[in-house]
Parts: structure tokens; sequence; C-alpha cells
């Protein structure tokens, strides 16, 4: 559903992208992990079009750019931004309009969420009235109202309430069930945790590593924290902890990793001193 | 498209149905019908009747070339600049990633932009009255005046947000772009002057130059003024040239838009500051070959306190610009410099210098209001580092308002000093005249945050402003009375001392200005 390959992308000298390769099929769940700054989400604006970028990325096979593949594409912002003179019931109007979607039936799923989300009573406020966490909700009403087939979750949980994050959750399982592809970008590992299938930590721009969690074994397959901070906080860690235990290994891009023998040196001198 | 004027039109009824319910709103429709039945009055008293003006056609047609020129600058300037204006973070979110086509988005985003010209347009429309009155122009040509403008307004629109589209990733050919622009508005503008100096500081000289055939060669204003002058001496054919170049100009604009499709989201994307507003500024920085300095601000050792937030608004605005002046305070130079030649002209013919120079510092103190980014402002007294940082509430308005009054005074004396340079005045007018002008701003900051404190943030900010502009003129107007009745005195007395009554005039603004801020203090003592 989703591929993305050599993916580059620049701000004047600086890189904010370097080679990201990614691919997601129907029914995965995809997570970007990554600390801040690691380019996330311009990997995620990359997919969507708003910036230019060097590489190839295709939705369902056609360009990303493309009105077909917008059709099938589904994005939730990291910071919800709506049309603040329009209440909430108009965001979904609107949407349906976007979308060339029948109404009716578009009336009908857009109920089945307001109430799962708890959104019954604000649903004539305007936009500018609700909470962070409110907006927040429409914004994601709305990425799922036009049935996409890739959705793209850019720090969703955030600003949520306890209820909501389960029933995000929830959701996301369902919609991955029905053969949707999701790519989820977040530094809150443990909203992510138990619904993931592959995981590509990223770092300076980079992917660092990628897993699919049906490759991992014991404690590796439990925790993706674990993973996280295995790859990011200290490479050192890596080489000396058993790296995760997963068949084949596979690190996307060739990350330059920090020379590691003259700190074995030294601390093979101090215990033998 | 459907779907981007239903976002247009739903928001447009939302805001009625709200502001209906709000007092503010509806004096504003009292203040519009009074001008419209004082526009009615006016017209039926004045059927059939003429002013004894002489020349009045050439008059009207070199202010129609003025008024032409400038607007297509404005507008031009703005948009290639500012075209994020034209789309919301909202726009974003929901607009740019569903499967509308750029172009339509384009347009919607135009189509937003034409809405904001239709007030002016319909002023434009009351005042046909009055010009057929005092420049005896005809019914017809007022038609064809106003159809001008429509397509004038509506081409430069369409070229504006093309320039900007097609210019998103390349900033350079921007600046070759926005260069060319003011090299166009400086040649203009240093024509008058010559023209005025030629015919011996005569306004028949400029008006010749504002109506000749060669100033009909300037992109968009100037080809606006040729259709309108040469329909209205009759000569057609030429007419329809500038009509033309007019009507093909919007067609180019939108096949570069079709062409450049969606390059124009990343620029969009980083100029409304969706994280990525400093790696763009870097990009910029590192095209114009800039590095960000460290740069001193401490201000005689004065940092400390209050203080701090005029230091840190300094430190803001000083990045990018030259000793805080940029792209406005060049316009206002022009400007300066047109009311100089003016000024000038209106000294030979004998008249009292005092009443221009309070014209003058009028004229430049209401540009520098308008010109003032007062929103930004609002977002300042939204920051909970202002609620949190010791201090009285009163200093902290005070210093968060001083930085705008700073970059004034700069402006300010360099404006002044190029219109005391065309009319020998004294170096006293230069130094009163920046206190008075940097007063003005501080006074308008003041009852802005006074119009804040009184509508509160759920209005909008057309009304804030609307209520500062009306409180500050009152003061204004006041003043003006003043200063013209006690300069006269003065002025017979000394032309030196006449120059303190603006001193004079600067202090009574400093103390309304401190008065509205103590009025509106709570607003930094409770957040909401």
């Amino acid at each position: 559903m989703l591929r993305v390959k050599k993916l580059t992308k620049k701000f004047g000298r600086k890189y904010a992208n370097e080679n990201v390769n990614l691919a997601l099929d129907s029914g995965e769940i995809g997570v970007l992990l990554g600390p801040n700054g690691a380019g996330k989400s311009t990997t995620m604006k990359c997919i969507l079009g708003l910036l230019s970028f060097d590489g190839e990325v295709t939705v369902g096979g056609k360009p990303v750019r493309s009105v077909e593949a917008k059709k099938i594409l589904g994005y939730v912002p990291e910071t919800p931004a709506l049309y603040p003179m329009l209440t909430v019931r108009e965001h979904f109007e609107f949407i349906t309009r976007a979308y060339h979607l029948n109404s009716e039936k578009a009336r009908e799923y857009a109920k089945e969420l307001i109430e799962r989300f708890r959104l019954t009573e604000v649903l004539d406020y305007y936009c500018k009235d609700l909470s962070k966490g409110m907006q927040q909700k429409v914004s994601i009403i709305c990425a799922l109202l036009p049935h996409p087939k890739l959705l793209l979750l850019d720090e969703p949980m955030m600003g949520l309430d306890p209820h909501a994050i389960k029933e995000l959750r929830v959701m996301i399982s369902e919609l991955a069930e029905e053969g949707v592809a999701i790519l989820i970008s977040t530094h809150l590992i443990s909203t992510v945790e138990g619904i993931w299938n592959k995981a590509y930590i990223m770092r300076k721009g980079q992917i660092l590593s990628s897993h699919k969690k049906e490759e991992m074994v014991g404690i590796w397959a439990e925790s993706l924290e674990r993973i996280f901070f295995a790859e990011t906080e200290s490479y050192d860690s890596v080489w000396q902890t058993p790296s995760p235990a997963k068949t084949p290994a596979k690190h996307t891009n060739t990350v330059s990793r920090p020379n590691t023998s003259k700190k074995k040196k030294a601390t093979n001198k101090k215990k033998k001193k | 498209m459907d779907a981007c004027l239903y976002v247009i039109i739903q928001q447009w009824k939302n805001d009625f149905r709200k502001k209906k319910k709000q007092p503010p709103f509806w004096i504003g429709v009292l203040l519009v019908s009074l001008y419209l039945v004082y526009c009615v009055v006016q017209m039926v008293l004045r059927l059939g009747k003429s002013s004894s003006m002489t020349d009045g056609t050439v008059k009207f047609q070199s202010l129609s070339t003025v008024a032409f020129l400038f607007v297509s600058f404005v507008v031009l300037l703005l948009g290639i600049v500012k075209g994020n204006n034209w789309f919301t973070r909202a726009d974003i979110n929901l607009m740019f990633v569903s499967p509308i086509s750029p172009t339509q988005e384009l347009l919607y985003g135009m189509l937003r932009r034409l809405i904001v010209s239709v007030p002016v347009t319909l002023i434009l429309i009351t005042q046909f009255p009055n010009i057929h009155y005092y420049f005896h122009v005809s019914a017809v040509d007022l038609l064809i005046m106003l159809l001008t403008w429509l397509l004038l307004i509506f081409t430069i629109t369409v070229v504006s947000i093309a320039l900007y589209s097609a210019t998103a990733m390349h900033p350079r050919i921007r600046r070759l772009i926005l260069v060319a622009m003011f090299f166009c508005g400086g040649t203009v503008i240093l024509g008058a002057v010559v023209a005025l100096w030629r015919s011996g500081a005569s306004m028949s000289g400029v008006n010749s130059f504002l109506t000749d055939p060669a100033l009909h060669v300037v992109p968009f204003g100037g080809w606006a003024a040729g259709f309108l002058v040469n329909m209205m001496s009759g000569q057609v054919y030429t007419a329809i040239i500038y009509l033309a170049l007019l009507l093909v100009m919007p067609v180019v604009g939108m096949a570069l838009i079709v062409l450049n499709s969606s390059d124009y989201y990343e620029e969009v994307l980083a100029s409304i500051g969706h994280g990525y507003g400093i790696l763009h500024e870097s990009e910029q920085d590192a095209a114009a070959g800039h590095i960000h300095r460290r740069r001193k601000t401490h201000l005689f050792g004065l940092s400390s306190g209050e203080v701090a937030l005029m230091q840190r608004r300094i430190t803001e605005q000083s990045k990018g610009t030259f000793l805080l002046l940029d792209r406005i305070s060049v316009i206002m130079f022009g400007v300066a410099t047109f009311l100089g030649a003016v000024m000038h002209v209106f000294m030979r013919k004998g008249m009292y210098p005092f009443i221009m120079e309070v014209i003058t510092l009028a004229v430049l103190s209401y540009m520098s209001i308008f010109t003032l980014p007062a929103e930004k402002f609002v977002e300042e007294l939204q920051k909970p580092f202002i609620f949190l940082m010791p201090g009285r509430p009163v200093k902290k308005l005070l210093f968060a308002s001083a930085a705008p009054m700073l970059k004034c005074l700069m402006e300010s004396a360099i404006c002044l000093t190029i219109v005391a340079a065309f009319s020998n005045l004294p170096a006293s007018f230069v130094f009163y005249g920046a206190m008075f002008q940097s007063s003005a701003i501080l006074l308008y900051c003041a009852a802005y945050v006074a119009s804040v404190r009184t509508l509160g943030l759920n209005h909008s900010e057309f009304s804030r402003k609307a209520l500062a502009m009306a409180v500050v003129s009152a003061i204004f107007m006041f003043e003006m009375s003043l200063g013209i009745n006690v300069g006269h005195e003065l002025y017979v007395a000394s032309t030196t001392i006449f120059v303190i009554v603006f001193l004079f005039l600067a202090v009574c603004n400093l103390i309304a200005a401190m008065v509205f801020f103590s009025s509106a203090k709570s607003i930094l003592e409770y957040w909401d």
C-alpha cells in the first residue's frame, strides 16, 4: 500500500531525511519511532506530499501527489488545526464534499465515530471553542470518515483523554483487520505497544533499523520500548547486551556507528589494572 | 470547488450568526448605515450642481493613476511576500491532504483574497457622487473606472498568487521580482518629484506627468490607468491594447499556477510555521548568505525585569532587518519623499508650513499605525511568560509595546529628515516630530490593549483594531486642531518655538497611553 524509496529531504544544507526506505502492506501497522528532531514528522509530510523531496513515494501504486493517491489517504496531524468558525458537524460535511462521499453513508459512519469518541454533545460547537483534546478527536474522525486505505497518524494520542486513547487503539486494530495500512509517528512508545507490526526507529533523519514483530523473540518481542532504547540511547549497549534476536537482522540504511574499539580497549585496560 | 465554497460560505454564515449577538457589530452597522445615508443626502443636495474646480478630468485621471499604481504595488508586494495569508493551518491539514486539486485550492485562496477588496469597492462606489461633483466626471466614465478597478484587482490577485506559487521554491527569483518592483515604484516617485521641480513646484507639472502616456507602460497599475485615460479621451483602440494586457495577464497567471501545481504546499507549510519555520529560515539565510550573529541587546544594562520584554521583541525584530528597518520602512521613505515634494510646493505658494507639518506628521503616523502588526501583540499577551514574570502589569504592558515605538522612532527620524531636506525645515522639526510619531504608535498600542480588554479575545481582529483606531483618531483630531490653532500663534511669534508644540503633543500621547495601559492592566492579572 505504501512504498517509500530513498526519500531524502533537505532544508538548505541540512538533511531532514536521508535515504529513508519503508514499506507497508494492507492491514499492517507501522510505527515511526525516534527522539525529538529525528525527522518523523518531516517523513510523514513528505509521504503526504506536503513537502517536496527526492526519492519515490507511492500510495496504492500511485504517486503521492496525485488525486488518486489522496483519495485513499487519511491524515491526523500532530497539532489539530480546524476551521475555527465551522462547527464539528460542518467539518464532517466539508469532508463529505471534499472526498465526494455518499452523504447518507458518511452521516451514518460519522454518527458511529462520534459516539465512540463521545463527541455527541459538542456537535454544534464552533471548533475554536473546543479543547485541544476535543479538536484532536474531530481531526481523527475527519481522517477516518472517507474510509482511507492508508492512514497516517502523527502523534495521534497527544492531548487525548485515557478513554479516547483506549478507543483509538482499539479502532486502529480494527482498521488494520479491515485491511487498512496504518503508519503512526510517535515518541509515546507505550501508546503503540501491543498493536504494532512493523517498527522503524529513526535518528537524525535516517532509519536506524526496522523490526517486524513476528521476527522478534523473547524479551524483544514483548517490549518495543526496550528495542527503542537499545537502538537510540546507547550504541555500546547494543553490542554489549544481546542484540534484538530476530532473523534476519534488517538494517534498511547503513548508518555509521561510533567507533567502539577504542572504548573497549580503554575499558579492558581499566579491568586489567 | 464545492467543498472549498462550502468552507467560505459556511464560515461567513456562522460569523454573521455570532456577530449579530454582539453590540459592537450593530454599532458598526449603524455607522455604515449613517455613512450611506450621508452619501445619499449629499448626492441629492448636489444633484445638478458641480464644483468650480478647473481641469477636473485631468486631476481625476491623475488621482486614478496614483490609486491604481499604489494599489497594484501594495497588493503585489503583499501577495508575493505574504502569500501564506491565502491559506490557514486548517487548509493544510484538511484541504491540502484531500483529493481537491491544487489548482482549485489556489482558486479558493484567490477567492478569499478577492473578497477582502469588496468593502473598498463599495466605498469607492459611494464616493461616485463626490467624484462627479468635484471632477465633473460623467456617469459613463465612472462606470469605466469601476470596471477598470475590478479588472485590476482581479488581475493583480491572480498574478500575485501565480508569482508566489512559481517562486515558492526559488527565493532568488522572488528577490529579483521584488527588486524590480521597488525599482519601478522608485522610478515613478522620482519622476513625479522631477516633474514637480521642472514645473517650478506647480501641481500642474505633476498632473501632466501622471497623465503622460509613458507612465502607462508600468505593468498593471499603468495599464489600468492607460485603459481609463484612453477610454475617457475617446481613443478606444489604444484603450483596447491596455485592456488586452490586463486580460492576458490573468490567463498567463493561471497557466503558471497550473504548471506549478503543488509546489506552494511547502512554502505555505513553512511560512505558517508548522514546525518547519526555523529550518526554512535557515534555508533562506543560506541562500542569501546570511549568518545569524549574536546580537548585543543589553539596552544599556537595563535588560532586567520588565525591560526584558522589550529586549526580546527587539532581538526578534532585529533579525532580518537593518537597524529595525524593513521593506515597509522603504515604502515609508517613498511616501515621505512625496510628502516632502508636496510640502515644498505649498510652501512656495506661501502657505503656512505648520499646517503641512501637522498634516505630514498625521499621514506618517497613520501609515505607521496601519502597518503595525497588532495581532502579534495579542499573541504576546496570551503567552504565559508575560503573566508569570514578576513585575507591575502597567510596566509590563509598556515595555511589551515599546519595541514598535523604537522602530517607529528610527523610521520617523529618516522620513522627517527627507521632508525637512525638501522644505528647509529646522532639525528641531525632525527631533520633535519623531518623538510625536513614536508616541502616537505607543498610544495606538495602548488603545489596542484597552480594546482587547474591553471587547475580549472573542471579537474579531477587525473589531479590536477599529475600536482602537476610532479612539486614537478622536485624540488625533483634538491634537491636530490644537496644533494648528496654537501653532498659528506660535509660528507667527517664532518658527523654532512652533515645533515645541509637537513635544507637547507627544507628552499628551504618552499620558493618554499610560491612562489606557492603567485601565487595561487587569488583562495581565487574570489570564481569562
